[in-house]
């Protein structure tokens, strides 16, 4: 049913033995209603697209054919920039993807089709800090400005000087201090890279002692086996063995915890929203699979999805003026 | 076939037809394959150059519509403010700024219509603004006013479609890219047949105060994600600077906006010399205040409420010359300074230590671009236009020319003269970067730009390059981000630097283990035990490299991280506690080391190599406590310890090569004739002294040695040529890690490639050298060694090749880290790696895409040579071993 990238599979499967997923209790908006069955849907899907958002995919496919089994899903996740091309050539129904269309994506879309493609504001994704559990920087919290002083060469959050070990970092303890602190970030082709870049570095330069790793697991995974480690990543992988580190918008302000609560209310610096992308015709009407695909997703089941997922999910209203914009 | 030799004998039988042709078609198959293997590579190499070519390609620049003189059109521009020109996505329609900035006029640029076709007249604000800037990038707006008030908007074109039946019949007959009009908006046919509709909008939001009652002077915006930041001047020698914060709470689509600011008294606010610009960085911690000689106040607003002073500077340096222009290159970071002589020069800040700045920033001078000689001197630049997605400028100059620039890579791309001698008033890049729109006081021109890989020249990726914010040219490779306005850092150095890297630490430790592997299996191991061996090593082949990749990041490197000081000491200790068994062995009385010797393998399996590993084991700690202060990881850092320790690691092999030589040399043959005249067992014992001392000897010198470089005052870490950069800041994904399992991948290829070498020695010359008395070791180092040279030579370069090419253990193991640095224990990205993380993510076509091509040509390239120095190198051995 899926075809993934070799890497993300061995990952993966490491992964699922070690991460238990710790976070605070959310619930789905009570006005999104339970999804109805429909007569009449068949074929099949594919979705290329984010990394990030391969098992949220994954598991609003398996829903879904819960209720239609005579539809057959793929589902390829090798990061953002995959979704694009697949969704231009016509090769993919859906791209998933974890930042927005970049200018000249919309670009090339737009000579073949004429129009642009929709975007649809599916889930919502906190981006964390992620430090090694023992680490006493999890209880103290960082400003924006020392996270983009710690990954960046070029500082442009103006922190005053460059953070190379622990002790710069503001943690006293003597074992840490003197700690160099190493670094963990996801590789180039994901939108969790530019996403961070933009926001955290100013689109300033990643240090390049910022160790790429393939997969947002392995991040978190290389974070918690490496103890003066940090990496960022988003909340969906928070494990045991790591903790989120609250962050402060400036040294003016508390730090505040990558907790639900401080998502929604947009206090928390990185919360960001993962997109569905589809090809939709101005004016047209959606074909009934992938209309019924996607009130699935913005149905009470499809967020509860996002939830097992580890993201937040998107309000009634978000959900309305998205399904509104494919004319359902 | 000429005279046949008379033999005597006439041949019985001729060849029978069937093996003739069964021999012309083999032939025939073997010269095709062969040829088409060569053509393969051969069309490898065409393909992969056929990407990379379009890089290099040139800019045009050329004339598309072209208007001048009168007409109701774009010709009757009017003096405005500040002027600006925008032209839609898709090239069909124009605006302008009129009527002193009152408003918009909006008009169609299809080369049908001569003069230009008014669409509509947008109006933006009832009285005239004092003071007025806007945004290539998003279409930004605000206005200052004579009453103290500001307003902020944005202009855009936004865009509806529609079918056939909802537009009057008169659109029915236009054909793809035709353009119609439809109520003061343009309408276009697409591709696949709707009608997209691009409708000029001006949302101007209400007045706010600025906190002054007299006339705002100058103004300047920037739109951060969580709203816009307002820098004026107002006529009281204020700078004012406010900012909108914006968060909405996403359950309740409430949205909470705070207002922040200050404000700052402008240092010699009441020079003669008139304002030129106020200027505000894109993160809204820098405003510049700019006269027209060039002087400048720079304010640091990083605490919004109460900015300051930082610096004061000139940025012409130059009485004679006048500043024209003055506006920041996208992102909003560099600023873009043209000039009465014709240059627009970059400026953008750094830091700088030694800088005398309250925040420690220096404003640099990165590029010079000059403008067109014209006689009597060079014109002056009226106008500067910046790309929304590339670091592209457009400038216009007096004598009514536009060229283009490429600010990263420092390139003049283009140049048109559109109005011979009217000078340009207003130029912009069309947002798709394929035409520039040039203004001069009556007139109208579009000017397509081909210029579809600008940033790529091969300065800019093969040399250092000077990026936005960095105090010096650098090599960097840093290629996409999540947003346009990001400058792509596209240097090949790091990562042909870390594909070399890859390759010396794998082949450091895989080349001498898989060899020596080679000549013992198949010199001194009973063909027996050698048949059961070959096929095992052979057997590691055949792991996949990602599974290898997988093992070395996620097993082993965690595992190594606590361990470095035994790995390092069992570098040592291994190969002496063979050794020690090896000498331990001659002990043994002769009958009992005859028949114990079947089992000599075993015994190093069992005994020597645990044995060796306990002993690093417990003297890691010790070597650490000594050599390195205690914590191999700061010293490494070189927080802690004096470099005494890593110049004796460094010196070890030295006085341990150094020592053997001397020992061989001069001791050996003085202790052989002693030797005659003992028994065995004594002769033994003696052996086992002189290789301890020996050990010892070499250990005390390269200690003695450290310790008196140390002394001269030379630190092994850090910026001592050739070694200091060896030893570095420990990072868990390193070289070290890479090496040591990337060994895994290239000692089989090696050892049965070398095996099979020294087996295919004719046998006759090991017969002969040990009948002549030579001892196995002699006859393997002095005949069959050489004699295999040439099987030895390419063993080791088919591993070389499976080395620099390897992908996954590198992607995996290696961190992925583009730098620039020597040291063992940090990682590194290679080329093979870095095409396997990015290809996926290049927009098809792009220069990204395309550069990474140029990264595997590099790499098909850097094999293509190694592998025909080494063929080469191969027969010069094989001709001399064909002498034997």
């Amino acid at each position: 049913m899926r075809t993934n990238p070799i890497i993300a599979a061995a990952l993966a499967a490491a992964m699922a033995l070690t991460s238990m997923t710790v976070l605070a209790q959310v619930s789905v908006d009570p006005a999104l209603t339970m999804y109805e069955q429909v007569q009449g849907v068949s074929g099949s899907l594919k979705s290329v697209g984010s990394d990030t958002m391969n098992n949220t995919m994954t598991l609003w496919a398996e829903g879904f054919l819960g209720m239609y089994p005579n539809v057959r899903i793929e589902i390829e996740g090798k990061g953002s920039s995959t979704a694009p091309p697949a969704l231009i050539a016509g090769s993919s129904q859906f791209g998933p993807m974890s930042r927005q269309m970049k200018a000249a994506e919309v670009d090339a879309f737009e000579s073949k089709y004429g129009y642009p493609p929709t975007s649809l504001p599916a889930a919502i994704d906190m981006l964390a800090v992620y430090a090694n559990k023992d680490n006493p920087i999890c209880q103290t919290g960082l400003t924006l400005q020392q996270v983009d002083a710690i990954f960046s060469t070029n500082r442009l959050l103006g922190h005053d000087s460059d953070i190379r070990t622990w002790g710069e970092a503001g943690v006293s303890d003597g074992a840490w201090a003197d700690q160099p602190i190493s670094l963990y970030g996801r590789n180039s082709a994901s939108g969790t890279y530019g996403y961070f870049k933009k926001d955290v570095l100013g689109n300033g330069d990643y240090k390049p002692s910022v160790k790429e790793q393939p997969g947002s697991s392995s991040v978190v995974q290389g974070v918690a086996s490496d103890a003066p480690g940090i990496g960022y990543s988003g909340i969906g992988y928070l494990t045991a063995d790591v903790c989120a580190v609250p962050l402060a918008h400036d040294a003016w302000s508390d730090p505040i915890p990558a907790t639900p609560e401080h998502a929604y209310t947009g206090e928390y610096p990185l919360s960001r929203f993962l997109f569905v992308y589809v090809n939709h015709r101005p004016g047209s009407e959606l074909d009934p699979l992938r209309r019924e695909f996607v009130r699935y997703m913005f149905s009470n089941e499809g967020q509860e999805d996002v939830i097992k997922d580890g993201y937040y999910p998107i309000t009634k209203q978000i959900a309305s003026e998205a399904m509104e914009a494919l004319g359902i | 076939m000429s005279q046949p030799a008379f033999t005597g004998y006439r041949r019985a039988r001729k060849t029978r037809a069937g093996v003739r042709i069964a021999e012309v078609a083999s032939k025939s198959i073997i010269t095709i394959g062969g040829i088409g293997v060569i053509a393969a590579v051969f069309l490898v190499f065409v393909f992969l150059a056929s990407v990379v070519v379009p890089l290099v390609g040139r800019s045009r620049l050329e004339p598309a519509v072209s208007q001048s003189g009168s007409g109701q059109g774009p010709a009757a521009f009017p003096a405005a403010v500040d002027r600006f020109v925008l032209v839609d996505e898709f090239r069909v329609a124009a605006a302008g700024l009129v009527d002193g900035g009152r408003a918009l006029r909006h008009f169609r640029i299809d080369p049908g219509v001569p003069g230009g076709m008014l669409l509509e007249e947008v109006p933006l604000f009832d009285e005239q603004p004092t003071s007025l800037t806007y945004s290539d990038d998003g279409g930004w707006l605000a206005a200052g006013f004579a009453d103290g008030t500001f307003r902020l908007g944005q202009v855009l074109f936004e865009t509806a479609f529609f079918e056939n039946e909802d537009v009057p019949a008169g659109l029915h007959a236009l054909r793809e890219g035709e353009v119609g009009v439809l109520d003061g908006a343009s309408i276009q046919r697409t591709p696949i047949g709707q009608l997209r509709l691009q409708r000029l909008e001006a949302h101007i939001q209400d007045p706010v105060a600025s906190g002054h009652a007299g006339s705002v002077l100058l103004i300047d915006q920037t739109v951060r994600p969580v709203g816009p930041v307002v820098a004026m001047v107002t006529d009281d020698g204020v700078m004012r600077i406010s900012a909108v914060t914006r968060r909405r709470n996403i359950l309740t689509g409430r949205v909470t906006a705070t207002v922040r600011g200050g404000s700052a008294a402008i240092p010699d606010f009441g020079r003669a010399v008139p304002l030129s610009r106020v200027l505000v960085s894109g993160n809204a911690d820098a405003v510049y205040v700019l006269w027209q000689d060039g002087a400048f106040v720079r304010f640091d607003t990083r605490n919004l409420r109460e900015p300051v002073v930082a610096a004061r500077g000139d940025v012409l340096r130059d009485d004679a010359v006048r500043l024209t222009v003055a506006r920041f290159l996208l992102g909003r970071d560099t600023l873009l300074i043209g000039d009465s002589r014709g240059r627009v020069r970059t400026w953008f800040r750094v830091r700088d230590e030694d800088a005398a700045t309250a925040d420690g920033l220096l404003l640099v001078n990165a590029h010079t671009f000059d403008g067109p000689a014209v006689p009597g001197g060079p014109a002056a630049v009226t106008s500067i236009g910046s790309s929304s997605r590339k670091r592209m400028i457009v400038v216009g100059y007096v004598d009514g020319s536009v060229r283009g620039f490429y600010v990263t890579s420092n390139a003049f791309l283009a140049e048109a003269r559109p109005f011979a001698g009217v000078p340009i008033t207003a130029v912009a890049a069309s947002p798709r970067d394929d035409a520039i729109a040039a203004v001069p006081d009556r007139g109208f021109a579009l000017l397509a730009l081909d210029s579809p890989h600008p940033e790529a020249t091969v300065r800019s990726i093969f040399a250092k390059v000077w990026y936005e914010g960095n105090r010096d040219p650098e090599h960097v490779w840093q290629s996409s981000s999540g947003t346009d306005t990001f400058e792509a850092k596209y240097g090949l150095v790091p990562l042909i630097f870390g594909t070399i890297k890859a390759t010396i630490y794998s082949m450091l430790f895989g080349v001498p283990l898989a060899l020596l592997a080679a000549i013992y299996t198949s010199e001194f191991l009973h063909s027996r035990l050698r048949a059961r061996i070959k096929p095992i090593i052979e057997m590691m082949a055949s792991l996949p490299s990602v599974v290898l990749g997988f093992l070395a990041g996620l097993v082993f490197a965690p595992i190594a991280e606590r361990a470095v000081p035994m790995i390092l000491v069992a570098f040592l200790m291994i190969p002496l506690t063979c050794l020690a068994g090896g000498y331990l062995f001659q002990l043994l009385p002769d009958r009992t080391a005859i028949i114990l010797s079947r089992f000599r393998i075993p015994f190093v399996l069992v005994a020597a190599l645990p044995l060796g590993l306990l002993l690093s084991r417990l003297a890691g700690p010790v070597a650490e406590r000594a050599l390195f202060a205690g914590d191999i990881k700061l010293w490494l850092d070189g927080q802690i310890g004096t470099g005494a320790g890593g110049w004796a690691m460094m010196l070890l092999p030295l006085t341990g090569l150094a020592t053997v030589w001397y020992v061989s040399r001069s001791l050996a043959p003085r202790l052989r004739t002693l030797y005659r005249s003992l028994p065995a067992r004594k002769v033994a014992l003696l052996e086992i002294v002189k290789v301890a001392a020996a050990v010892a000897v070499a250990g005390g010198a390269a200690l003695l040695g450290g310790w008196l470089l140390q002394a001269l005052g030379l630190d092994s870490r850090g910026s001592f040529p050739v070694i200091g950069p060896v030893l570095g800041t420990y990072v868990q994904r390193n070289s070290l890690v890479v090496g040591f399992v990337m060994g895994f991948a290239i000692i089989p290829i090696i050892y049965t490639i070398a095996d099979d070498a020294l087996k295919s020695v004719p046998e006759h010359l090991r017969s002969a050298s040990l009948a002549a008395g030579a001892t196995p070791w002699q006859t393997a180092m002095r005949v069959i060694v050489p004699t295999a040279m040439s099987g030895l030579f390419s063993a080791v370069m088919i591993g070389l090749g499976r080395a620099v090419g390897e992908t996954m253990i590198v992607l995996m193991a290696a961190g992925n880290t583009p730098i620039l640095e020597m040291n063992l224990f940090n990682g590194f990205r290679t080329l093979a790696a870095n095409i396997a993380v990015e290809l996926p993510e290049a927009v098809v076509g792009s220069t990204h895409y395309r550069i990474l091509f140029l990264a595997a040509l590099t790499l098909f390239v850097m094999t293509f040579v190694v592998n025909t120095i080494a063929e080469s190198v191969r027969q010069r051995f094989r001709r001399r071993a064909f002498e034997l």
